[in-house]
């Protein structure tokens, strides 16, 4: 072999290792799984059909799977802006604190750390419609007569308060409050990262400048230099509650919630992937839901290099 | 516009004390630098005088107002930081509008979108425009408005946050180290740059430097600060020529002055080590002082013209072109001196050689053990 082509050559026998693993261990199984979605495939079948796009049809057409997209998209749109909302919140409050900061990050940090199967299974009880603390907080406060007065409270008292998880009306927003409660303390952690990164000098100058309240220096100052924080929260609250699963699995194991309410697309591919052995049906949910993931991926790149600026 | 009045200023953070009662009277329309080494309290003193730090005790006065309990918003001063602080998401006219914006928009008219509809809105806006436009063009940069602060160059940046801070007309102009992050060829530049602008707007500037050139340059008065103290405020000049205190001559002045131990007999005659003795008396008898002696007020040949010098040994020479700057060490005592001179003579005085420095014309700043100038009896104010 000439040198010339010898030099064109060895560089990349040098990447070649990391190509392999990165095809093998990353792209591969994607490719795998597109591919499966078009067939009838399921774990120790002999035979397997070609079925082109009847798998995506069905989850378009068929009505558990409406349910499936407006159970996802629901909790995504929910759970995203207030767990954003209220970790922001706690950051500035706890930025504020001369004192006592570490004790209120650890305790709002807590549900990030804890499991979310076993915190699912506590929710569970605290929920539960007779024995639990929640609805039997709420019926011992029957004879305060102002909050009788709210025509929701008072139904309750006469009837019974909601079967949280029972109920097809409040089965996904529980989930939802139970999907906050665990997600606002670790965007809380992010944007308390982000506060400490932006300059001292800009909250001065912004002050001389004339911006008296808090809300002037909010607008002028934290918000728009927190803009690259909050770009990465969206994204990895939106994927993380996209991925929701540990809850309903826990609370809902065998329906997806009262009338399919929570049926959402993690448990989809569980229940029919796995447990139905339906693996190109669940292959293809994959694939929908990798194209929301990458969705996300790609604005939230798009929103960090129109930020390129911030320097 | 308005004059500032710093009396008896103190602040401790903890048990530090790091100022020490300052009084300052800085007049209206009046270009003042803060100079000290870094750690000496100037940039405190600012913050102070601009609000942003409280002090422990004294008053701050602006104009006829003393403003201790006015926070900094309402002092109406304009600060332009060493980082410049702009914001990074705005553009350059976006930055400059901000002040003007604070000041002239109502709450509701700086909402988005809502304050975007309101008709009184707009109107101020076009003010803000031509107030804005008339600055860049004053400042020439009206190419830059369209910018972010990230596209800019440091220089450009440091003219923005000149811009931001004049649109809104302030009485007065704190500066903290604003030409510190640039490069020694644009520093100059700027230099002349704040000057100008100074004279054009005749506001008061008080300007904060470690740089004792810049200090020099520009302004009309220096403080100069050390631990918390002002030393001497006077005119450049005053403070180059006739300091008060030995360590506002050894900080102003570089090369840094001469100093060299000696004592002064009951005579009022000085000796130096090296057994150099000045012609002139001091106003001060029998004691231990110190002999502060510039690099050109001294002269070094091989052989002195009269007789009278200290004997040297030359170590090294610094070429600035027009001149030398010859160190030699004072033979049997390890003292160095810094010698201005001609390039003919350094080039005759090979490395290593004996050579002899004198006080051209007897000039020497004389200082007690406590620091203080001492005076000669003649010849001096």
């Amino acid at each position: 072999m000439s040198t010339a082509a010898q030099s064109r050559i060895v560089p990349y026998t040098f990447v070649l290792p990391a190509l392999i693993l990165m095809f093998v261990i990353l792209l591969a199984p994607v490719i795998v799984a597109a591919i499966l979605s078009f067939t009838d495939y399921g774990l120790g079948n002999t035979t397997v059909s070609w079925v082109g796009w009847e798998n995506y049809e069905k989850i378009f057409k068929r009505s558990h799977y409406e349910k499936m997209m407006t159970a996802t998209l629901l909790y995504v749109i929910v759970v995203v802006p207030v767990s954003l909302g209220l970790g922001l919140g706690a950051a500035l409050l706890i930025n504020s604190l001369r004192w006592g900061g570490d004790i209120y990050k650890t305790i709002y940090f807590l549900p990030v750390m804890a499991a979310l199967l076993a915190m699912a299974i506590v929710w569970e009880f605290t929920l539960h419609p007779t024995i639990g603390i929640i609805n039997d907080t709420l019926t011992s406060y029957c004879d305060v007569a102002w909050l009788r007065s709210w025509e929701w409270y008072d139904q309750g008292c006469k009837d019974t308060f909601p079967l949280w998880l029972g109920d097809k009306r409040y089965a996904l927003w529980t989930l939802c409050f139970i999907g906050i409660w665990q997600a606002f303390g670790f965007n809380m952690v992010l944007y308390l990262a982000g506060l400490t990164s932006i300059p001292r000098e800009l909250y001065h100058a912004a002050e001389l400048d004339g911006a008296k309240s808090a809300w002037d220096r909010f607008r002028l100052v934290t918000w728009p230099m927190l803009g690259p924080t909050t770009v990465f929260v969206v994204t990895i609250t939106a994927i993380r509650s996209f991925q929701v699963f540990d809850t309903v699995e826990a609370i809902f194991p065998d329906s997806g919630g009262p009338a399919k309410s929570a049926y959402v697309m993690m448990f989809v591919i569980y229940e029919k992937g796995i447990k139905h052995n339906l693996i190109g049906f669940g292959a293809a949910v994959t694939m929908l839901f990798l194209i929301f993931v990458l969705i996300m991926t790609f604005i939230q790149h798009r929103l960090v290099d129109r930020r390129t600026h911030y320097s | 516009m308005a004059g500032v009045a710093l009396n008896d200023v103190r602040k401790s953070f903890g048990s530090t004390e790091v100022l020490k009662g300052v009084n300052l009277d800085i007049a209206d329309g009046e270009f003042i630098a803060l100079v000290g080494p870094s750690g000496c309290g100037k940039s405190t003193l600012l913050r102070i005088i601009a609000g942003l730090e409280a002090q422990s005790s004294g008053d701050v006065v602006i104009g006829e107002r003393t403003v201790n309990a006015v926070r900094p918003s309402d002092r109406d001063l304009a600060m332009v930081f060493q980082s410049y602080a702009l914001y990074p998401h705005l553009t350059v006219e976006e930055n400059m509008m901000v002040p003007l914006k604070l000041r002239d928009l109502s709450g509701i008219e700086r909402l988005p979108l809502v304050g975007h509809l309101m008709p009184s809105r707009w109107r101020k806006m076009r003010d803000v425009r031509r107030i804005v436009d008339e600055t860049a063009d004053m400042l020439k940069m009206r190419d830059l408005l369209k910018r972010k602060p990230g596209q800019l160059s440091g220089g450009q940046r440091q003219r923005v946050a000149v811009g931001r801070a004049m649109v809104r007309k302030p009485v007065a102009f704190l500066m903290d180290e604003p030409l510190s992050n640039l490069d020694a060829a644009l520093r100059v530049h700027m230099r002349s740059e704040i000057a100008d602008l100074h004279r054009q707007l005749a506001t008061t500037f008080i300007y904060v430097t470690h740089d004792q050139a810049e200090a020099l340059t520009m302004s009309d008065r220096v403080a100069v600060m050390m631990e918390g103290e002002l030393l001497q405020v006077d005119t450049p000049d005053n403070v180059y020529r006739d300091p008060v205190d030995l360590r506002v001559a050894e900080f102003i002045g570089s090369p840094k002055m001469n100093t060299l131990p000696g004592r002064v007999d009951g005579a009022g005659k000085v000796t130096t080590v090296g057994n150099y003795r000045l012609h002139r008396s001091l106003k001060a008898r029998s004691r231990d002082i110190v002999v502060g002696l510039r690099p050109e007020h001294l002269d070094i040949a091989a052989k002195a013209p009269n007789g009278r010098h200290l004997p040297v040994t030359v170590r090294h020479k610094e070429n600035l072109g027009s001149d030398y700057f010859v160190h030699a060490d004072v033979d049997g005592t390890g003292h160095r001196l810094i010698v201005r001179t001609r390039p003919e003579t350094a080039q005759s005085l090979p490395y290593q050689s004996s050579a002899q420095v004198w006080s051209v014309n007897e000039q020497a700043v004389v200082f007690g053990e406590d620091n203080a100038r001492i005076y000669f009896e003649t010849g001096e104010a």
